[in-house]
C-alpha cells in the first residue's frame, strides 16, 4: 500500500497531495433509566485525498479504497475550481514514522461483555440512589489506526486510542425536576474508568440535592471558577479566538489579535500542548504530518502565539503549530486545540475565597456556548461564598460576558491545576474532536450571574 | 451484498433487518468572501439489527464490508441488548414521498459557486467590510432495506443546501448575521438568504446598551424557534415523558401554564426549511402538542437538529446529555 500511495501522490499534478487512510472500531453503550438503550459495535474503513492546486483545495473522501488513484485525480480536478490564490507550504522534511503508543489496558483489548458489567455497576449506584427518577450513561470507545502519505515524502502510522464516558442522574419531586452529570475521558484506557463508584454516586447525590436548592439572585458577583469550568472557559471563551483560521483572512480580526496584545495580568498564561503524555488531545503528529507542539498563546498577559495548520502559518508567516486535525478520513483537517490550560500560579483556593463578603463558586459544567467574544457557560454546580466561605448550594447558574473584559477581571490564579478530559470540541462540523482542557482554580473579580 | 448480510444473520437469529445506505455528494465551501475548496464525498455504509433469545443486537459497517464480521458484531452485542418487544414489518407498498430531484443529483460544481457567489456578491455589494464564509452542498442518496419478514424497500433521497454568514468585526466588538436554506428540490435563487443577511446587517447598524436585569422579552417567530423550541422539545420528547423526568409527564389534558400557548408538530413531506417553489405532493400533517390544555406528545422525532441560523460561533465543548446539545443548538 505504502508504495502505491507513493506512486500516486509523485504523478498527482498538484502542487501538493496527501492522502489518508482510516480504519476503525467503534464500540458504544448507552442507559436510559434502568433500561439498556444501545449496545453497538461500529467498523468503518475509508480514506480520504487532498490537493492545492495554485492555493485552492481539492478534497475527496471515498469508502472504496480501489480508487485511490481517482480519488486523489478527482482531488486534484476540484481543486482547480477554486486555484488562483497565491500560497505555497513552506518546505519541510519528510516524516517517516509509526505511532502506536497503547494505554495498559487498551479499550481494545476489553471485551463488550467486561465494559458492559462495569457500566451497569455505574448505572445501577445512580438508579440505586435516593430521589433518582431516571439516569443517563452513555460510554464510547474507539480505535483508530491513521496511514498518512503526502507528496512531499512523508509517511505517518499512527494508533489513535480514544475513550469517553458520561454519567448523568435526574432527580425529581412534585414539578421540580433537576439533573446532574460528570464527563470523562482518557486515550483509550479501560482503566481510567474502573475506580469511579463514589463518584458515580457523588453525581446522584447532586442532582438529590438541586430539589432542595436556591435559585442565584441575578447579578454581577465575584466568582470562583473551579478548575474543570475554569478549562472549560478558556477553551471556549480565548482557545477558540487563538485559531488562525479565524484570524488570518480578516484584517480586524488580524488587528484584534495582534501578537503583543495584552489580554490580562501578568499571572496569566494559557497554553496549548499536544506533547503532554496520556491525556486525550495528545498526538505525535496532527493529520496533515506536523509534530504535536507546545505553544504559549498567552505568557505573562501577552498574546504570544497561536495555533496554526500549515495554509495559516504559511499566509500568516509565521511558524506552523501542528495544530491541523480533523475527527475522521470525512473531513478536511482544520485548526483545532489539543489540550489547552492555564498555567498554575501561586494563589490557594483558601486565600482567593478570603476576602470575598458575597460571591458565587462555580464548578463543572453543563453547557454552553461562544460567539467568539461573548461566552455563556451553564455551571454544574454552583454555591454561594459568603464571608469568605463556600456556603449554601444553588440551583445552575449560567455565566456570561465579554471574553476580553473577563479575561482582564482575572484576578487569582490558584496553584492547584487539574486537566479535564471529558466531553470533546466541535468546529465546522466536526465533532466530537478529542481534546482537554484545564486550569487551576481562577477568580473573576466581576462576572454576570444569570438567576432569578 | 445486503441479502447475503441477511442469510447469514439469519443463522443466528430469529429476526434480522438489513440497511444500505449510499450516497454522493458535492460541497463548495467559501471563505473571507471566496471560493477556498470543492470537495466530493463518496460513502457506503451497511447496518445490521438482530433479534437474538429476545434480545436486540446492533452492527453497522462502513467501507468494505466483510458480511460475516458484521453478524458476529451483531451477535455480540445482542448478548447485552435490550428485550425486543418488536417484530419487523413484511413486505408491504409505501406511499410517494417526493424528495429525490434528478436535477440536484445531477447538479456541478459549478452550479453551487455560483449560488454561493450569488449570495457573497449581493451582501459584499451592500457592505464593504464583511467577510463572508460558508457551503452550498448537493448530495443523492439511496437507501435500502431488506429484513427476514419479507420486506425490501428502497428509495432514493437529494439535498442541496446552503449555509452562509458574514463577520463584522469593530475592536472588540464582533457581529455575526446569516442564514441557510435546504430543500429536496432544486433551487438556484438564493435571494432569500441574502436579504436575511442584509436585514440583519441592517438592523445590528442601530444597537443599545442594556443593563443586566429583569425584562419583558419579545421574541420574533425565529426567536420562539432559537429559545423556546428546544427545551419544549425535550420536555415533549415521548422517552423523557414516560420516564417522568418530563416537567409534562402526567400532565395529558391539564392545564399548561402559557394560557395561550399551541405547540404542533408537523411533518412535511418535503425535507425543506424553505423549499422555493416546490409543492408537496403530500400535505403537510401537523399534530397539536400543546395548546391551552396539553392534548399529545410527540415522538422523538421533534427533536431533530435544525440548520444554525444567524449567530454561529465554534460550538461548546460537547455535554453529551440531550439537554446540553439543545441548549447549545
Amino acid at each position: 500500500m505504502r508504495d502505491r500511495l507513493s506512486e500516486v501522490l509523485r504523478n498527482s499534478g498538484a502542487d501538493y497531495v496527501d492522502v489518508r487512510l482510516e480504519e476503525r472500531t467503534v464500540t458504544r453503550i448507552t442507559y436510559r433509566g434502568s433500561q439498556l438503550e444501545e449496545a453497538s459495535l461500529v467498523s468503518d474503513c475509508g480514506g480520504c485525498a487532498r490537493a492545492l492546486v495554485a492555493g485552492g483545495w481539492g478534497f475527496v473522501s471515498f469508502n472504496d479504497l480501489d480508487s485511490i488513484e481517482k480519488s486523489v485525480a478527482r482531488a486534484v480536478d476540484d481543486a482547480r475550481h477554486s486555484s488562483g490564490q497565491d500560497l505555497q507550504l513552506p518546505r519541510r522534511e519528510p516524516v517517516d514514522a509509526s505511532v502506536a503508543g497503547l494505554p495498559r489496558k487498551s479499550v481494545g483489548q476489553v471485551s463488550l461483555s467486561e465494559k458492559k458489567q462495569l457500566l451497569d455497576e455505574y448505572n445501577d449506584i445512580i438508579m440505586s440512589s435516593p430521589r433518582i427518577l431516571s439516569s443517563h450513561v452513555s460510554y464510547s470507545d474507539a480505535v483508530r489506526t491513521v496511514r498518512y502519505a503526502s507528496s512531499d515524502g512523508s509517511y505517518i502510522e499512527q494508533l489513535v486510542p480514544d475513550l469517553a464516558v458520561r454519567f448523568g442522574a435526574i432527580a425529581r419531586d412534585g414539578d421540580e425536576v433537576q439533573q446532574a452529570g460528570e464527563s470523562l475521558g482518557s486515550v483509550g484506557d479501560f482503566a481510567s474508568i474502573e475506580s469511579l463508584h463514589d463518584s458515580v454516586r457523588d453525581v446522584a447525590r447532586r442532582a438529590a440535592d438541586l430539589l432542595d436548592a436556591a435559585n442565584v439572585k441575578g447579578g454581577e458577583y465575584t466568582v470562583v471558577l473551579d478548575p474543570v469550568l475554569a478549562g472549560v472557559f478558556t477553551h471556549e471563551a480565548f482557545g477558540h479566538l487563538s485559531e488562525a483560521d479565524l484570524v488570518y483572512h480578516n484584517p480586524k480580526m488580524t488587528e484584534l489579535m495582534a501578537l503583543g496584545r495584552r489580554f490580562g495580568g501578568s499571572h496569566l498564561n494559557i497554553v496549548d500542548d499536544a506533547t503532554l503524555p496520556s491525556l486525550r488531545g495528545s498526538y505525535a503528529y496532527d493529520d496533515e504530518g506536523t509534530p504535536g507542539q507546545r505553544t504559549y498563546l498567552i505568557r505573562e498577559g501577552e498574546l504570544v502565539g497561536r495555533l496554526h495548520s500549515r495554509e495559516t502559518a504559511a499566509r500568516m508567516g509565521e511558524p506552523c503549530s501542528g495544530n491541523a486535525r480533523a475527527i475522521s478520513y470525512r473531513f478536511s483537517p482544520i485548526v483545532r486545540m489539543s489540550n489547552t490550560y492555564i498555567e498554575p500560579g501561586n494563589v490557594p483556593l483558601s486565600d482567593m475565597l478570603a476576602d470575598i463578603d458575597e460571591g458565587v463558586y462555580v464548578k463543572d459544567w453543563y453547557g454552553g456556548q461562544t460567539s467568539l467574544e461573548m461566552f455563556t457557560f451553564s455551571a454544574g454546580e454552583a454555591y454561594m461564598i459568603r464571608h469568605g466561605k463556600i456556603e449554601e448550594m444553588l440551583r445552575p447558574v449560567v455565566l456570561t460576558g465579554n471574553v476580553f473584559t473577563t479575561l482582564e477581571r482575572i484576578d487569582a490564579v490558584g496553584d492547584d491545576l487539574d486537566m479535564n478530559q471529558g466531553g470533546g470540541c466541535g468546529k465546522g462540523g466536526q465533532s466530537p474532536l478529542p481534546v482537554s482542557n484545564g486550569s487551576p482554580h481562577i477568580r473573576i473579580s466581576r462576572c454576570v450571574v444569570g438567576g432569578r | 451484498m445486503i441479502e447475503q448480510v441477511l442469510e447469514l444473520a439469519m443463522r443466528e437469529a430469529q429476526q434480522a433487518e438489513v440497511y444500505e445506505a449510499v450516497s454522493d455528494g458535492t460541497m463548495v465551501h467559501f471563505e473571507a468572501n471566496r471560493l477556498k475548496q470543492v470537495e466530493s464525498r463518496q460513502s457506503r455504509s451497511v447496518a445490521l439489527r438482530l433479534v437474538r433469545d429476545g434480545r436486540i443486537g446492533f452492527a453497522s459497517a462502513g467501507g468494505p464490508v466483510d458480511a460475516v464480521r458484521l453478524v458476529r458484531m451483531a451477535v455480540e452485542t445482542s448478548a447485552f441488548g435490550a428485550p425486543a418487544q418488536l417484530q419487523f414489518p413484511g413486505a408491504r407498498s409505501f406511499p410517494d414521498v417526493s424528495v429525490y430531484d434528478e436535477r440536484v443529483a445531477a447538479v456541478e460544481a459549478d452550479a453551487l459557486i455560483g449560488i454561493g457567489t450569488g449570495v457573497i456578491e449581493r451582501v459584499c455589494a451592500r457592505d464593504g467590510e464583511i467577510q463572508c464564509e460558508g457551503m452550498v452542498s448537493a448530495s443523492a442518496a439511496r437507501v435500502r432495506i431488506v429484513n427476514s419478514a419479507g420486506l425490501d424497500a428502497a428509495h432514493r433521497r437529494t439535498n442541496l443546501g446552503l449555509f452562509m454568514e458574514g463577520i463584522r468585526v469593530n475592536g472588540t466588538d464582533m457581529l455575526f448575521v446569516g442564514d441557510s436554506m435546504s430543500s429536496t428540490h432544486l433551487f438556484t435563487d438564493a435571494d432569500e438568504v441574502a436579504a436575511t443577511m442584509l436585514r440583519q446587517l441592517e438592523r445590528a447598524s442601530r444597537s443599545a446598551t442594556i443593563g443586566t436585569g429583569s425584562y419583558p422579552v419579545l421574541f420574533t417567530p425565529h426567536g420562539v424557534g432559537a429559545a423556546l423550541m428546544l427545551p419544549l422539545a425535550v420536555a415533549f420528547n415521548g422517552k423523557n415523558v414516560v420516564e417522568k423526568a418530563s416537567r409534562l409527564a402526567d400532565r395529558l389534558g391539564r392545564s399548561c401554564s402559557i394560557a395561550a400557548f399551541t405547540c404542533a408538530m408537523t411533518q412535511p413531506s418535503q425535507a425543506a426549511r424553505r423549499a422555493p417553489r416546490v409543492t408537496p405532493k403530500v400535505p403537510p400533517r401537523a399534530r397539536p402538542l400543546s395548546s391551552t390544555e396539553a392534548s399529545s406528545r410527540a415522538s422523538s422525532t421533534i427533536c431533530r437538529p435544525r440548520p444554525t441560523r444567524g449567530r454561529r460561533a465554534p460550538e461548546a465543548v460537547i455535554a453529551p446529555t440531550r439537554a446540553a446539545r439543545c441548549a447549545r443548538a
